[in-house]
């Protein structure tokens, strides 16, 4: 550095840092979209992106077949073990669906909150500085990817959608460490579900913490944990994970769990982004308030 | 076609440390350290060396950008440091552009001050609350590692590259 703070070096410095302020400062709002020169700059590196990902997945994939075969036989024993198992869930679950079917019917309820939609989506990158944990896939708004939809892999939620471009979108993992990072989550106990958040990631123990849950509520070790649709656009029952610990929280008002992750969150390849198919509740909200608010004004209208 | 040599390689080397890296240096539960690859800072570095700092913090900025665009959502921090790296270690002494231990010097120290620049950034507006010496630990002594390593195998392909250049510049002028 041969001239390092002469006086129009330190203005731009100064400058500099007047900028680096000014931009964080307007990323760090709440931003419903990026700007349009983001987009640009994702979508172009989104193509070359896919161009290195893609045979690098396969070449990967194949390394993974070869570990895979080495564990063929005992793999084998345990699915054998498994497979009755299967046949008997699987004849329970046909017939609860048709039960399900026939009671909707009764009750005629078309749509519900388990229905989906679901797209297919490869993973082109992942946020090299481990500070926040996101992924890029290769379907954007063009696909009808919309912020805040769910992002599942085969085996259970990895998180939601933070950004969109044209062709590419940004997902939040579950792991990220931000705060604006919640899950609106039920925990399937004997009787009734149980309802509590998914927020954030437990460094320490590796798991997905699972705050508010009720005092009352019977929560113990293996239960299941799903996501629960009732908050954003998630749909209902998605998979999670599973409790491991339970504790009460600094305050002894309500019990934290931690949560081991179904899903596995570091060797993801294909992700499945869910769109809910009813609308979100938001809107039915306001639609029935809106027609209550209506009514109250006839009735008040005839009283009066 | 050799004038945009440089950017094609580096902007290969962006993607790389995104797709490839992730792909077969998958982040691991059991591992306790991170790793995170610095291949762009490494050769924004030695573009300051051998090209100047006017061209070094150009590039430094360029990527920054791009990084902030396409990896994270805060835009600034990648932009700011490794401009403020590249601008930094723009040692262009012919005593240093001959001598890969020099080089080498240049290049770890920047890897500290542009790991512990996005660690107090990240740090300040909230991002982690690791502390220092979890960050030393976890982060940059394998960062080091890492960098280091990749850095020696980039050196000679990169001093290559700048010959070839200033070859080709030299033709230019004439």
């Amino acid at each position: 550095m041969p001239h390092f703070f002469s006086n129009k070096k330190l203005i731009v410095f100064m400058v500099s840092i007047i900028v680096l302020v000014a931009l964080i400062g307007f990323s760090m709002r709440d931003r419903d979209a990026v700007t349009w020169p983001e987009k640009f700059v994702r979508d172009t590196t989104g193509i070359v992106q896919s161009i290195f990902s893609q045979p690098a997945h396969f070449v990967a994939g194949f390394f993974g077949d070869i570990k895979d075969h080495l564990h063929v036989y005992e793999e084998n024993e345990l699915l054998k073990s498994r497979l009755d198992e299967y046949a008997s869930l699987a004849a329970e679950l046909e017939s609860v669906k048709q039960e399900n079917e026939t009671l909707k019917d009764i009750i005629e309820a078309d749509e519900s909150l388990t229905d989906y939609v679901m797209r297919q989506a490869l993973v082109i990158h992942r946020s090299p500085d481990r500070w926040t944990e996101t992924i890029g896939i290769n379907k954007g708004e063009q696909d009808g990817v919309e912020q805040d939809m769910a992002v599942v892999t085969s085996e259970g939620l990895i998180g939601k959608i933070q950004t969109t471009s044209e062709f590419t979108s940004t997902v939040q993992l579950l792991s990220d460490g931000n705060r604006t990072n919640r899950v609106s989550a039920m925990v399937n106990t004997d009787d009734k579900p149980v309802y509590a958040f998914i927020e954030g990631w437990d460094e320490e123990r590796e798991g997905l913490m699972l705050r508010k849950i009720e005092s009352e509520a019977e929560i113990e070790e293996g239960q299941t944990v799903m996501t629960s649709g009732l908050g954003g656009v998630f749909p209902r029952g998605l998979a999670i994970g599973e409790i491991v610990e339970v504790e009460p929280d600094e305050f002894g008002l309500t019990y934290n769990a931690l949560i081991e992750p179904a899903a596995d969150f570091y060797n993801i390849e294909q992700v499945n982004v869910i769109e809910r198919s009813i609308a979100s509740l938001d809107e039915d909200l306001q639609l029935e308030t809106e027609e209550n608010e209506a009514g109250e004004g006839t009735e008040n209208g005839g009283s009066s | 076609m050799t004038r945009f040599l440089l950017p094609a390689v580096v902007f290969v080397l962006f993607v790389l440390e995104g797709t490839w890296f992730q792909i077969f240096v998958p982040a691991m539960e059991e591992r306790d350290y991170t790793l995170v690859p610095r291949f762009v800072l490494i050769a924004v570095v030695l573009i300051s060396i051998f090209r100047g700092p006017g061209i070094g913090v150009l590039f430094g900025v360029t990527l920054g950008v791009l990084y902030d665009f396409v990896y994270t959502d805060l835009l600034g921090i990648y932009m700011f440091s490794l401009g403020f790296v590249a601008y930094i270690s723009a040692f262009t002494y012919t005593a240093v552009r001959i001598s890969y231990l020099w080089q080498m010097v240049i290049i770890l120290s920047a890897i500290f001050i542009f790991e512990w620049m996005t660690y107090g950034l990240y740090y300040v507006i909230g991002y982690t609350d690791m502390l220092f010496e979890d960050f030393f630990l976890i982060r940059l002594v394998p960062s080091w590692i890492l960098n280091g390593a990749a850095a020696l195998l980039l050196l000679y392909p990169f001093q290559r590259l700048f010959r070839k250049l200033d070859e080709y510049e030299a033709l230019q002028q004439r």
